[in-house]
């Protein structure tokens, strides 16, 4: 028994869809993210909560089914839960009262492991409405260990959990319950004296694992020929699978009544039609374009209010300070182009929030189902599809969901080509483009500018899918590719818990992006506000014309790179400093046009509008505006992109394969489009 | 002792109600997580529905009808047979 310190940390372990996300929900009031971007190896949330005076650490770690790992998602799992067992006090085990069976699976290696445990059956009214009775009393004996019933939806049996967690009720065991094979023991055995490692379990998964266990290299030498051949991985894992699963039907048998099959009703009806043949796809399909139309059509209004509202701020400042050069800056430079990113928050919400929903309902489950055959031909399968929908989104999130693909061929491509779907802060720059370059009008009564949006969402997805292809026939190395994938019952989405997550991550969207934003704005004022002296007594004059200015001497000096494409030098500034992250781009257009005198005051849009070149041919031709929306299309203009990728496959190769190719790509593109518009 | 005539999970029909009988997995390349997932020799399953182009399987199994998706190759490591 043990008793957990203040700051204890408890881990949170159970198999996928059995409700540990509700329970942690239910359990911490105080809900953390662990970084993104730290390195660390948890994937999952870390909360805290206090009880009688102590503050009790939650990590949930990624849901499991055994502790072989067979994905990234499951390695990080057995990783932690073995390598950081000197940080955690003990584990709880979430098992869910409808599928008593496969959670013991788990739970009995890990405590044959002689980890600490704490088991807790979620769903039990569930269970109970469906006449499934559980004797918790003789299942509690016979594994021998503390047991706690809870519905964490209606948030019943929290208190006693946060009670037995503080009085320590986990329990360690010191003998395994997995027999260990006849034909294995000595061998077992033999290498526990000689490891000094009384866990006889320990020692099998030793044997008994491929990859992250530890597979000792030097175990290999220690074994003779006879008993390497006895010792494949693969059959000594399916031994204990089998040898485990019968012990656990004779528990069960013991422990539960039989009930007549039960039938999941509503899942059954609803998954009639949702991965019918036909039906299935046409909702897809419809779920898709919904998602789309109310992502535009509800973030309008909110849209509309912080673009007033900055521009106010914008007015009130200048009418309110002392003209200068601090009025310059906070007026023209930093409110404008902060306002041109805060804009697009309830965009980039909606879409997330959507997201979530769907996969908190169990739908997305059912469209890896019905797409895995439709992306099998580029070398992805069902369930990079929830990666690439989520790239809608963020590039970020998405590329870490793919840990769950097994397959690494299959891992790597959806990695590569997800950062070409249309992510959110492609949308400042198309938005804006598109306004200056479609005009307002109706093609068979569809807004031609949603219906010009539409089809760069689509450019993005055809050049994935087309990139896949080609990433598939020139990556030497075959795998062997399989797909299991629980299909879970539907439930109602935590709509809170859901918008608590999505505003966390505006927050992070428009903090992360407001800080290079302000940082660039300064950067730009202070190179537009000075220029070189045209006086031979002065270095620099102050208040010089914007194009006198030392930032448009450095556009200038990069025109020539950028003039192919059709851009002038604000753009060719524009583009410089969205390299880090695209929705600069606007950021700094803003800031740029409402330091140029020349252009009359009003929205900055109106400004880019009526911008000319030197020979009176306006700035945002239609050739230009194509030109910079493909060229945001496929570039990898995403710092934060760039390092998740690389964290993700540890190859700076790959990385900059990606980097290149994408950036050549939108380079070439772009051109090509704009030398055969003008 | 084959009293039944089995087949191979790729190759049963939908909606009938069938029996997991064992493996076919000479070569040890099924993957670990057929078993794991309970898909265990004596379960009963049903396949409710498979996605077009032979795409995967929606089967139903065990007493507590868990549902899994599972791709036709790999239902050709699973020999079945059918419950009358």
């Amino acid at each position: 028994m043990q008793t957990p310190s203040p700051g204890a940390q408890i881990l949170l372990v159970g198999n996928p869809n059995v409700g540990k996300s509700t329970l942690f929900n239910a359990l911490c009031n105080k809900s953390q993210k662990t970084g993104n971007y730290a390195g660390v190896t948890v994937a999952s949330h870390s909360g805290r909560y206090l009880f009688n005076g102590k503050e009790v650490e939650i990590i949930d770690l990624p849901g499991s089914y055994s502790i072989y790992p067979d994905s990234q998602d499951e390695a990080i799992f057995t990783k932690y839960l073995l390598d950081q067992a000197h940080e955690y006090s003990g584990v709880v085990y979430v098992l869910d009262a409808l599928n008593l069976k496969r959670g013991l699976l788990l739970f009995q290696q890990i405590q044959d492991l002689g980890i600490p445990t704490l088991l807790v059956i979620n769903q039990i009214d569930e269970a109970r409405r469906r006449g499934l009775t559980i004797d918790t009393e003789a299942l509690s004996k016979l594994l021998g260990v503390e047991i706690l019933l809870t519905n964490a939806k209606d948030r019943e049996g929290i208190e006693a959990i946060k009670k037995a967690i503080d009085e320590g009720k986990f329990s360690q065991h010191s003998g395994i319950t997995f027999a260990i094979p006849l034909e294995q023991k000595a061998l077992v055995e033999r290498i526990a004296s000689q490891t000094k490692e009384n866990n006889h379990y320990k020692v099998w998964t030793l044997l008994s694992s491929e990859t992250y266990l530890g597979r000792l290299e030097a175990l290999e030498e220690k074994l003779n020929d006879q008993e390497s051949k006895c010792a494949v991985p693969k059959r000594l894992q399916t031994q204990e699978t089998v040898r485990r699963y019968q012990h656990i039907a004779q528990i069960l048998d013991k422990i539960t009544t039989k009930t007549p099959g039960r039938k999941e009703l509503l899942t059954e009806k609803i998954d009639s039609i949702l991965v019918h043949k036909f039906w299935g796809y046409v909702v897809f399909l419809a779920v898709l374009l919904l998602m789309f139309q109310l992502v535009f059509f509800m973030a309008e209004i909110p849209m509309n209010w912080i673009d007033g509202l900055f521009v106010s701020l914008s007015e009130f400042i200048s009418a309110n300070m002392a003209e200068g050069p601090l009025r310059s800056l906070l007026a023209e430079g930093i409110v404008p182009g902060i306002g041109g990113i805060v804009i697009f928050a309830p965009q980039i919400g909606i879409l997330l929030y959507l997201l979530y929903l769907l996969e908190d309902s169990g739908y997305m489950a059912r469209v890896v189902f019905l797409m895995d055959r439709m992306l099998r031909p580029f070398g992805i399968g069902g369930k990079s599809i929830v990666p690439l929908i989520s790239g809608v989104a963020c590039a970020i999130p998405a590329i870490m969901g793919t840990r769950n693909i097994e397959n690494t061929k299959e891992r790597l491509i959806t990695i590569l080509v997800t950062p070409f779907m249309t992510c959110a802060a492609r949308l400042p720059v198309y938005t804006i483009i598109i306004a200056l370059i479609i005009p307002q009008d109706y093609i068979l009564g569809i807004d031609q500018r949603a219906l010009a949006l539409m089809v760069m969402y689509l450019l993005g997805f055809v050049t994935a899918m087309a990139s896949a292809f080609l990433l598939k026939k020139s990556i030497k190395q075959n795998v062997k590719t399989y797909l299991i994938l629980d299909l879970p019952p539907y439930k109602m989405p935590q709509f809170l818990y859901d918008l608590r997550i999505v505003l966390e991550k505006v927050w992070d969207f428009i903090s992360g992006a407001g800080k290079v934003i302000f940082a660039v704005s300064i950067i730009l004022w202070v190179l537009s506000y000075l220029g070189p002296s045209k006086d031979s007594s002065q270095w620099v004059d102050t208040e010089v014309h914007l194009d006198d200015s030392y930032l448009a001497q450095m556009g200038k000096f990069i025109e020539p790179a950028v003039a192919p494409l059709g851009y002038d030098w604000k753009m060719g500034v524009s583009v410089l400093s969205s390299f880090a992250a695209r929705e600069v781009f606007v950021g700094t257009m803003a800031t740029l046009y409402s330091l140029d005198e020349d252009v009359e005051e009003g929205r900055i849009i109106d400004k880019m509008r009526s911008d000319t070149r030197e020979d009176g041919t306006k700035v945002f031709s239609f050739a230009t505006g194509i030109s910079v929306l493909i060229y945001y299309a496929f570039a990898m203009q995403c710092i934060s992109t760039i390092a998740v990728v690389y964290r993700e496959t540890r190859s700076w190769r790959w990385t900059l394969l990606q980097l290149i190719g994408m950036s050549g790509l939108a380079y070439i593109a772009a051109m090509l489009a704009y030398q055969l518009l003008k | 002792m084959e009293s039944r005539p089995s087949t191979l999970l790729s190759r049963f029909p939908l909606r009938c109600a069938g029996l997991v009988v064992d493996y076919e997995n000479p070569e040890l390349t099924m993957p670990n997580k057929i078993i794991e997932m309970g898909l265990l020799p004596g379960t009963p399953f049903i396949i409710l529905y498979q996605a077009p182009f032979r795409g995967p399987l929606y089967i139903e199994y065990g007493q507590e009808r868990t549902r899994i998706a599972l791709r036709v190759e790999e239902a050709e490591f699973i020999k079945v047979e059918a419950i009358r």
